[in-house]
């Protein structure tokens, strides 16, 4: 599914994001598609960020001392002005404690910070199956030589990669992929689309 | 001995006007080196016993084995012309001594790079041309070559002496070969006629042929034999020169000048070129080859020859040699007619600067290369690199045309990619030695000013090939050369021992140094290319890549040609292809471009540095095209400048501009290696035909663009039939009769065809002209030696690019060449199947939402057929359709008018009920009811019987309405409701309100009228004017807070004096005026079309009223206003243009009586509308009034709606 707000790429796991991370979690459908494609958003019925609004209210309700939303756009407006509208209308603040940072800097920061990220998702160009589940250090150069190349956005943001968070500092328990296989989702001269399927993931006490 | 030092030299280098700088070209073998030796032993730099067979300049090894020149050699020469010849020179000159700077230029074809960068440097050219063979191909390129750099041409006919002695050619024979020669010259000459540097064609009688032999040191002009016989006649020199050429006789007997053949007895005369010319040269020729010495030395002795008494023993040809030579000294023919026929740098770059510099001709550096200034600031072309004794270095061989070039002078090496202003390809570095180059040696010199060829050392580094050294930080560059032959002759290469590797890359590097054509490169399956013009080219390039530039041993595979790759048909359908991320599309159509515009791009007629307009407007007249699309021109590929195109034919995609640079660079790469085998691409137009863009930057990165642009640039060349076209020679053939039979057998087998075989006049010889495929070339001379019993010698030279017959896609010949290409490359042995290219259409219901959109967004309101977007998109013509209505009926309308009185027109009853129907369900939909007290039915020019619903409440029919404060009637005649609104907005209504009731428009048309312009201006201009400002009682002390500010933003349609403001600031008056009127041309029309996406968000930012700004004074914002108008103005015709001829529907013409100007004058300053223009061409009308209005309406009404 291509949405234009969220990663679908191995959302089945993300269950076991929030076990490592202790905390509890709210999913929803999304029934909604890309409707409202402009820059700015305004509620339109029957846009995904519909769904997002309905999932946010839902987690507002279990929990009303929620006072904001954290997103890690970095420079996406696209999906922060969609997060913004959504908490505005919820009374909400927007936490973006990316955005605009220097994606360079960042990916590095994430390296040295021990945030364990494989992509699961390649979707851009000089990136292919064999990059599939490697971490961000392993990916530094050829990330940056395709950035020189051809300005490709190291951190992903422009939708190059998708990447499923195996290990971080906030998580109390680590991921690892057990089983895992390959799908070309299209098979395009240049830029293949390939994902990563992931079967079966056990959790590691740290 | 050299019989002048290089401080002479140097010296001279200083007198402009006595410089000459000129290359000695023409066919392979007519004796250009041979000649060059007789000028150079005059100069005393080779003794003149061995002029004519050391070839001085041919100074590699291979080029004295082969007697072929392979580079071209410069050398720098002093001389005197002697004092009474001083006077035929019609340029300003200083003095009798001049110096030489000649260079000598290969005659085979497969190096006339060499030659063109030869020209480059010089400004005159001996052309020489063998007397035997005439006037071959070769000798026509390199004379074209030589026009089109505006290098002044002056012939030698060579080879005399062998007409004599081995064809015994008669005298008047010998006349009619001369008078060919240069009647064939004169043709090709004639073609370039160009005012600027005069008459340029030779003749004899003006002293601009001269004749002789350069094996035998001796030749002449008519000026020699001129002076003589003016002494003896007592006539003008010039005089007689008219009379020893051409159609003049003299009848020894009367002792009197005839232009008759016969004399009055009906004798036959001699010629006078016959008689006093040719005469005494076939006497003396006859003696001595007939061994009847007495009468030769008596002959001699007669015309004050004077021999050493060695020489007088001489016997036959070594004899007529010296003799010769004495009698007509070839080298003082030559310099004679070099120094007064070929101009000096001064003359030349006078009328040559405009070609060679690429800036504006009036900058400091163009000035300064106009006037050959030496004290101007550095301009220096670099034409070629020469190898030095040093391996691996090399001296820059060039020409300063301004300024003076000093040994350790700090220059900036500007290669040919440089763009002033930006630091590619830009070196700022030291020059360390300037050297004078001297054939075989070199001299150093300290420094050199304009007007001279010279020797750099120390920027061999910092050059790839050729570049312009300047010292000037604003200069441009110095005009690339165009190479006549192109590297269509590849050979991979590789070392025998895996360990040379390094030395082979080093090696290819200078290769590609040192020769201005050769192209080396490292193919993708890692073998290492060499490209050449020809056979012999590669050969020899092969062999200094072998003994000098690597010094390693060498395997060579066998030479392949490259092929193009191209289309033969429009692509079937519309290709799309989606980004990795699936959220931006690209749609693009191919087709081919017309052979003749290809071939006009890759001479350098048409170029991306033209202006765009004039481009645009010589391609629409000549090869059709519309000019809108030939302004659209994005780029040319591959390489920027081949002759392939991408066109924007988009409209109105927001955002676009952002990703040009991505698409510009996938094309450039998609273009350079096509999508059958990777050969470059040829003769194609790619129009991009529409691109939906995520609405965030961050998702249409080059990382997303260009893979996307690049898989349908293939999606759409594999789509239109793609074919292949290989290099063809013109293959030109001299054999005597009885080997045409041969001739004909070999190119039968290597698929070619002869087109032209005739007979050399004069001669048994005959010249065959044939087209053979490259591909077929290899081994084609030695075939045909065999063939002919070595009799017959080809030419052969790059002609022109042939489509195939058959599709690679298809099996068959054209796909076993692809496949083998691929294998070749180390490719995948498959062509890719399309859909690795192509996306899917309309899989998803974002796909067709996402186009239709943009098709309703365009023009909303109107059913699409008069907007021709069916024509553009025959493929979706029922779903555009079928996206007007929906949006007509519901979207458009209805949110239009939600809060305001509707006005829905209909063509027909059904469409008005259907939309009734829907605008029905819409309220439905908004919990709305219609009054439909306030509703009515009135017919423009029609009746209808039919009943109207809008939820189920009827209609009635009217026969008046009031609409906006406007009454309408159905006889469309209520002049005196707009007679008595004395206000300039209704006196537009009213030049509409004459539309309206014509009989003659048609009702489309009368539709547009009521929404273009009594909907828009009704509605918002009025409503907000009178409405608004009207009932708040405060206005006034509104604008006095912030005066300026509050006038502005109040939302006057035209005029202010209607605001009553001037009473309150009557001081003001016309600054007011003044205001309004840049307010109209500026803050509405951007803001409504940046709004709409119709121009670039950031015309919002940059418009100074949009920025909110609180002027100061009036000033203030006038200044404001014109920059910003000026900075906007380029980019909004663009749009307009692009839209008004979307139009394809011409309405009926409209008579002059329509006041247009009114209308034109409503919708702004900015749509210039005049009544002529509409007159002229109804479509302005529509389109610009629909266009501007529709887009306004949409603006407005979206921020209404969400505020």
């Amino acid at each position: 599914m291509d949405s234009f707000l969220f990663q679908t790429v191995g959302q089945t796991q993300v269950p076991y994001i929030a076990e490592c991370m202790g905390l509890p979690l709210f999913q929803e459908e999304i029934r909604g598609s890309a409707l409202d494609q402009e820059l700015d958003y305004s509620k339109t019925t029957g846009d995904e960020t519909e769904d997002l609004y309905s999932l946010i209210k839902k987690v507002k309700e279990a929990h009303p001392d929620v006072e904001g939303v954290s997103v890690g756009a970095i420079l996406s407006s696209y999906q922060a002005n969609r997060v913004k509208n959504v908490c505005e209308r919820l009374g909400l603040e927007v936490l973006a404690c990316l955005w605009q940072k220097d994606q360079q800097e960042l990916l590095d920061e994430m390296i040295d910070s021990k945030l364990e990220a494989v992509l699961i998702k390649v979707a851009g160009i000089g990136l292919g199956k064999v990059d599939l589940l490697k971490n961000l250090k392993q990916m530094r150069e050829k990330l940056m030589t395709l950035n020189k190349k051809y300005g490709t956005h190291v951190c992903g943001e422009g939708g190059e990669y998708e990447s499923f968070t195996l290990d971080c500092p906030l998580f109390k328990k680590k991921i690892e992929i057990v089983e895992w296989e390959t799908i070309i989702h299209s098979d395009d001269a240049f830029a293949p689309v390939c994902l990563a399927k992931i079967n079966k993931v056990k959790l590691i006490e740290k | 001995m050299v019989n002048f030092t290089i401080d002479q030299i140097r010296e001279l280098m200083d007198h402009v006007t006595n410089i000459r700088n000129m290359s000695v070209i023409a066919h392979v073998d007519h004796g250009k080196s041979t000649l060059t030796d007789s000028l150079v032993s005059k100069a005393g730099i080779i003794s003149s016993a061995k002029a004519g067979e050391t070839r001085f300049t041919d100074t590699r090894q291979d080029e004295q084995d082969r007697c072929i020149t392979i580079k071209s050699t410069a050398i720098s020469m002093y001389f005197e012309l002697p004092e009474e010849s001083m006077g035929d020179v019609k340029q300003k000159t200083d003095g009798n001594g001049f110096l030489i700077n000649l260079i000598d230029s290969p005659g085979h074809v497969d190096f006339s790079s060499e030659v063109t960068a030869a020209l480059r440097v010089t400004d005159g050219a001996l052309v020489v041309v063998d007397c035997i063979s005439g006037v071959s191909v070769q000798t026509e390129t390199v004379l074209r070559q030589a026009l089109t750099e505006k290098i002044k041409p002056v012939v030698i006919i060579n080879k005399v002496d062998r007409a004599l002695l081995e064809l015994q050619l008669q005298k008047e024979d010998l006349y009619t070969t001369f008078l060919r020669v240069i009647e064939n010259v004169n043709v090709i000459i004639a073609t370039y006629f160009d005012t600027t540097m005069g008459d340029l064609q030779v003749a004899p009688e003006r002293g601009t042929v001269a004749f002789g032999s350069g094996l035998h040191g001796w030749g002449f002009t008519l000026t020699q034999f001129a002076a003589r016989y003016s002494k003896k006649f007592g006539v003008d020199k010039d005089k007689m020169m008219q009379k020893l050429w051409g159609e003049n006789y003299f009848n020894p007997k009367t002792k009197k000048w005839t232009s008759k053949g016969s004399d009055a007895e009906g004798k036959p005369l001699e010629r006078a070129f016959n008689m006093f010319i040719l005469d005494p040269i076939f006497k003396l020729f006859d003696s001595i080859m007939n061994f009847r010495k007495e009468e030769a030395l008596n002959m001699l002795e007669k015309l004050d020859v004077i021999l050493k008494s060695d020489e007088k023993e001489m016997e036959g040809k070594a004899l007529l040699k010296v003799a010769m030579r004495k009698f007509l000294p070839a080298a003082d023919a030559l310099l004679e007619m070099i120094v007064i026929h070929l101009p000096s740098p001064l003359t030349s770059q006078n009328y040559r600067a405009e070609g060679l510099y690429e800036g504006p001709i009036d900058d400091e550096c163009g000035t300064a290369i106009k006037n050959c200034d030496s004290n101007g600031p550095l301009m220096l072309y670099i034409s070629k690199m020469v190898p030095t004794s040093d391996k691996g270095r090399f001296y820059a061989f060039g020409r300063v045309f301004s300024g003076t070039v000093r040994s350790g002078q700090k220059v900036r090496i500007q290669g040919p990619n440089y763009l002033p202003g930006k630091k590619d390809d830009l070196f700022v570095k030291s020059i360390q030695r300037t050297i004078l180059m001297m054939g075989r040696y070199v001299e150093p010199i300290e420094d050199c000013p304009a007007g001279n060829i010279i020797g750099l050392v120390g920027v061999d580094q910092f050059l790839l090939k050729s570049g312009t050294i300047t010292t000037s930080d604003v200069a441009h560059n110095l005009k690339v050369m165009k190479f006549s032959v192109s590297p269509v002759v590849q050979v991979a290469v590789d070392v025998k021992n895996a360990n040379d590797l390094p030395k082979l890359v080093e090696g290819l590097k200078r290769l590609s140094k040192s020769d201005p054509c050769v192209q080396c490169f490292t193919s993708e399956s890692g073998e290492h290319i060499v490209a050449g013009a020809g056979e012999l080219h590669l050969e020899i390039c092969l062999k200094d890549l072998e003994e000098d530039h690597a010094q390693v041993p060498l395997k060579t595979g066998d030479p392949v040609v490259a092929y193009r790759e191209t289309v033969q048909s429009e692509s079937s359908i519309v290709c799309l292809s989606k980004s990795p991320n699936k959220h931006n599309r690209i749609f693009m159509k191919a087709m081919p471009l017309d052979e003749e515009l290809t071939q006009e791009i890759e001479d350098g007629k048409i170029t991306p540095r033209d202006d765009f307009k004039i481009r645009a407007r010589d391609m629409a007249e000549k090869y059709g095209w519309d000019v809108t699309d030939a302004r659209k021109i994005w780029c040319f590929g591959p390489e920027t400048t081949g002759p392939n195109l991408l066109v924007d034919v988009t409209k109105g995609v927001q955002y676009l501009n952002e990703i040009k640079d991505s698409c510009v660079a996938a094309f450039q790469w998609a273009t350079k290696e096509g999508p059958c085998a990777e050969e470059v691409m040829r003769g194609v137009r790619f129009n991009i035909l529409d691109v939906t863009l995520h609405a965030d930057a961050i998702h249409r990165g080059g990382g997303q663009i260009i893979p996307t642009c690049r898989r349908v640039v293939y999606a759409a060349a594999m789509t239109a039939i793609p074919g292949i076209q290989e290099p063809v020679y013109l293959v030109e053939i001299q054999c005597p009769e009885n080997a045409i039979g041969g001739i004909y057998g070999v190119l039968n087998r290597r698929r070619g065809h002869v087109f032209s075989e005739e007979q050399r006049p004069g001669t048994p010889m005959y010249n065959v002209k044939a087209y053979m495929p490259v591909n077929e070339s290899f081994g084609f001379t030695a075939d045909l030696r065999s063939n002919t019993g070595g009799q017959a010698f080809p030419q052969s030279v790059f002609d022109h690019w042939q489509l195939m017959n058959g599709n690679p896609l298809e099996p068959g010949k054209v796909q076993e060449i692809v496949l083998g290409v691929r294998k070749r490359k180390g490719l995948s042995l498959d062509i890719p199947p399309l859909d690795r290219y192509l996306d899917k259409f309309n899989s998803k219901r974002n796909d067709k939402s996402q186009i239709s959109k943009w098709i309703a967004d365009t023009e909303a309101g109107t059913s699409c057929n008069w907007m021709g977007l069916e024509l553009v998109y025959p493929e979706l013509k029922t779903h555009i359709n079928y996206v007007f209505k929906i949006r007509n009926g519901t979207y458009w309308t209805a949110r239009r008018y939600a809060k305001m009185p509707i006005l829905q027109l209909a063509e027909s009853a059904d469409e008005l009920q259907k939309s009734f129907n829907t605008l029905t369900e819409w309220c439905k939909r908004w919990d709305m009811n219609v009054n439909n007290k306030k509703c009515g039915i009135m017919a423009i020019n029609c009746s209808t019987d039919s009943t109207f619903k809008i939820q189920n409440q009827l209609i009635p029919p009217v026969k008046e309405y009031k609409y906006l404060g406007i009454e309408f009637n159905d006889e469309w005649n209520n002049k005196a409701f707009f007679k008595a609104k004395k206000i300039k907005t209704f006196k537009s209504y009213m030049g509409c309100y004459s539309i309206l009731k014509r009989n003659d428009m048609p009702t489309k048309f009368k539709v547009m009228v009521i929404k273009a312009i009594i909907q828009a201006v009704a509605t918002y201009a009025r409503t907000r004017a009178f409405g608004k400002w009207a009932s708040l009682r405060t206005w006034i002390s509104d604008l006095i807070k912030c005066p300026y500010k509050h006038r502005c933003d109040t939302w006057a349609g035209t005029s202010c004096n209607w605001m009553g403001l001037e009473l309150v600031y009557p001081e003001l008056k016309t600054h007011i005026n003044y205001v309004f009127k840049i307010r109209n041309g500026t803050y509405w029309t951007a803001r409504r079309y940046a709004k709409s996406g119709f121009i670039e968000k950031r015309f919002i930012e940059e418009c100074p009223f949009c920025r909110n700004i609180a002027p100061e004074t009036i000033e203030h914002i006038l200044l404001k206003c014109s920059r910003w108008q000026a900075l906007r103005a380029d980019t909004l015709s663009n749009y307009i243009q692009t839209y008004r001829l979307q139009l394809t529907l011409t309405p009926k013409s409209l008579p002059a009586s329509i006041s247009m100007r009114l209308v034109g004058k409503l919708l702004g300053e900015e749509l210039k509308l005049s009544s002529t223009e509409i007159r002229k061409d109804p479509n302005v009308l529509c389109v610009k009034t629909t266009l501007a209005t529709a887009k306004f309406l949409n603006v407005i009404e979206i921020s209404r709606i969400i505020s």
